[in-house]
């Protein structure tokens, strides 16, 4: 694996084009470009050794969510808040070949010369066009030869197609608020407008349920929904009011992501583990790449370990120390004191930076998706801090092809 | 004029301050979702600066459209006009909260404008706003809700704008709204001058009081 430039007399066009061909439609964030300066080159065998890595967590991250949605009361540790846990059973229809099933898995290389996971984006992963068109710009920029790269958007829309009626209405739930969560919905949804379908967006609260199929309520497309695609997460739904939420549970409407998705969301979820290996659900790739999780009591006394929040989203409230803002980390440990089950400990590991030709050295975050179990691409972000979060800039990653000899 | 070309105008490649200026109404123009309305495309006077300040950045939050031409009519004076709107518009078909599309139009006049003002490599910024971001009222649950707020990220952090000079910020509108508040009591904590003005009256210091705890 290893970093190349985009040639800077290329870069500025190739923001722009990344920008208007790519979604990239929030280019920057405080003084920081949010569009790396290079692309993460990976070898055919990383490649290869990823995508077996990532169906191996994929298959008993799926082993272990289905088995908890008919045992719910071995969910308990899981910590999932009220509300939701409230609307759990209603889950019990759910049918894996009826919905589509994305989660996204996020690898780092350590100093050990091995790969970690910190998580699974069980429910809402994003990022699509970043793993879709922006890996076809960067190799445009490098001289079109050389490199290969998997469109993830395109294998996305496949698996949706294959699981509605053709010219079906898609609606893209979403915070409507928020343009960085519309790219990520335009993208698919233009997609799947180019074959044949219709796109719709909106917020949560624009479907409601009758006799377990969606329907839309959206200013001017009412009417029946063929598949819901989420991109508001799930704990968020809770706050909606009036209550119109709980049909997402037990909807027959196919679903990506179906709320099953929680119970991986959590970062908690390695803490059922010991009950789910009593039944009998191997979880053997997720322990050999996944640092040791433990309850935030039991960390007390020991070395080594970091805090993270059961739903953190992009790096936010981790406590790693040397990557935390002025004043963060004791923030952090005040919250984790006050709350101790709505985080968890996790022993750290040690990122091995990459380093760029010009000498600049950035740890980097190596998202490898799964749709229906099958590897579907990658997504990555680069950062000068070990914690990948908002400040960290999305790199497009790119696979080296052999050279003849 | 694609989105593209009307985005390299207000963003030309290399310049102080344009990595800021938002993408999202630029996409909007390529995919036209409204009519619009007879709109007024003159250039207003402003009467509450007589000349450009190196040391002073502008922020307009006033309605999308005249942003828009007081940007303008700032260009002249010598500042370089950063729109950040960045509000998405809802499936054609839809009503929604908020009209982000009608600056569309706007954006494109402003650069056919902007191609004719000679502008200086360190003109300072100001910023253009949308005070209707922040209309969030809906009828009904059917209404897309498209309105947007400021965050502390959709613009230069205090210490860029010590870095570049920029020692004070004039805040051009009907009020102070609570989003941009948030984000200016930082500011006002490193010593930059926040000042307000109505666009008739000179500009005034003003002192931002502290935003809840969960608000920072």
């Amino acid at each position: 694996m290893k970093l190349i430039s985009i040639p800077a007399e290329k870069f500025e066009d190739y923001r722009i084009d990344a920008i208007f061909d790519c979604y990239k439609w929030d280019p920057q964030f405080l003084d920081n470009h949010t569009l790396a300066k290079y692309a993460l080159v990976i070898t055919k065998k990383e490649y290869k050794e990823l995508a077996k890595l990532t169906e191996d967590l994929d298959f008993e991250t799926r082993q272990a969510e289905e088995f908890l949605n008919h045992h719910l009361h071995l969910a308990k540790k899981l910590a999932i808040s009220k509300k939701i846990s409230k609307e759990l059973k209603r889950m019990s229809n759910y049918d894996p070949d009826r919905n589509i099933r994305l989660m996204r898995y996020d690898f780092h290389p350590t100093i050990e010369g091995k790969w970690v996971i910190s998580e699974v984006n069980s429910d809402v992963p994003g990022g699509f066009a970043e793993a879709s068109l922006l890996p076809k710009l960067a190799i445009k920029n490098l001289g079109g030869v050389g490199y290969d790269s998997i469109d993830f958007g395109e294998q996305l829309a496949k698996a949706i197609s294959r699981k509605i009626k053709p010219k079906g209405t898609i609606m893209f739930v979403h915070c409507t608020s928020y343009s960085d969560d519309r790219q990520v919905m335009q993208y698919l949804g233009d997609k799947m407008e180019t074959l044949g379908f219709r796109s719709i967006y909106g917020a949560a609260d624009h479907l409601q349920f009758e006799n377990k199929e969606a329907i839309s309520i959206l200013d001017g497309h009412q009417g029946k929904v063929d598949c819901i695609f989420r991109f508001t997460p799930l704990e968020w739904l809770k706050d909606i009011k009036p209550k119109t939420w709980d049909g997402y549970f037990d909807t027959i409407t196919p679903s990506c992501n179906h709320p099953i998705a929680i119970f991986a969301q959590t970062k908690r979820f390695p803490l059922v583990w010991p009950l789910l290996e009593k039944h009998n659900i191997k979880l053997n790739t997720w322990k050999k790449l996944l640092p040791n999780t433990i309850e935030v009591k039991d960390a007390k006394d020991k070395e080594g370990y970091i805090y993270k929040p059961a739903y953190g989203r992009v790096g936010e409230k981790i406590s790693i120390q040397e990557a935390c803002e002025e004043g963060e980390y004791q923030k952090i440990l005040k919250e984790v004191r006050k709350q101790p089950k709505k985080y968890l400990a996790q022993q750290k590991f040690v990122s091995k930076p990459l380093k760029s030709s010009e000498g600049e050295a950035f740890h980097v975050c190596l998202g490898s998706y799964t749709i229906d179990g099958k590897h579907a691409g990658f997504y990555a972000r680069i950062s000068k801090k070990p914690r990948i979060d908002s400040n960290a800039a999305d790199i497009p990653v790119i696979i080296e092809r052999k050279k003849k000899s | 004029m694609t989105g593209k070309e009307v985005y390299k105008i207000w963003a030309p490649i290399g310049i102080k301050w344009v990595d800021w200026v938002r993408p999202v109404p630029f996409i909007g123009i390529d995919r036209p979702s409204k009519l619009h309305e007879f709109i007024d495309y003159s250039i207003p006077n402003i009467n509450y600066l007589r000349e450009c300040s190196k040391d002073t950045a502008i922020i307009i939050d006033i309605e999308g459209i005249n942003s828009i031409q007081e940007g303008i009519a700032l260009a002249k004076l010598g500042y370089r006009p950063i729109p950040i709107f960045n509000g998405t518009n809802p499936t054609p078909g839809s009503r929604s909260t908020t009209n982000n599309a009608i600056i569309e139009p706007l954006l494109v006049w402003g650069a056919l404008e902007l191609k004719t003002i000679k502008l200086k490599e360190d003109a300072p910024p100001a910023f253009l706003l949308d005070k209707n971001r922040l209309n969030r009222y809906k009828i009904n649950r059917s209404i897309f809700d498209n309105s947007w707020d400021i965050y502390p990220q959709d613009i230069p952090t205090p210490e860029y704008l010590l870095e570049n000079g920029i020692t004070k910020i004039i805040i051009r509108g009907d009020l102070l709204q609570k989003d941009l508040s948030k984000v200016l009591y930082k500011f006002q904590k490193r010593n930059i001058t926040v000042l307000f003005t109505n666009g008739y009256e000179e500009p005034k210091k003003i002192k931002i009081k502290k935003p809840k705890i969960d608000e920072i």
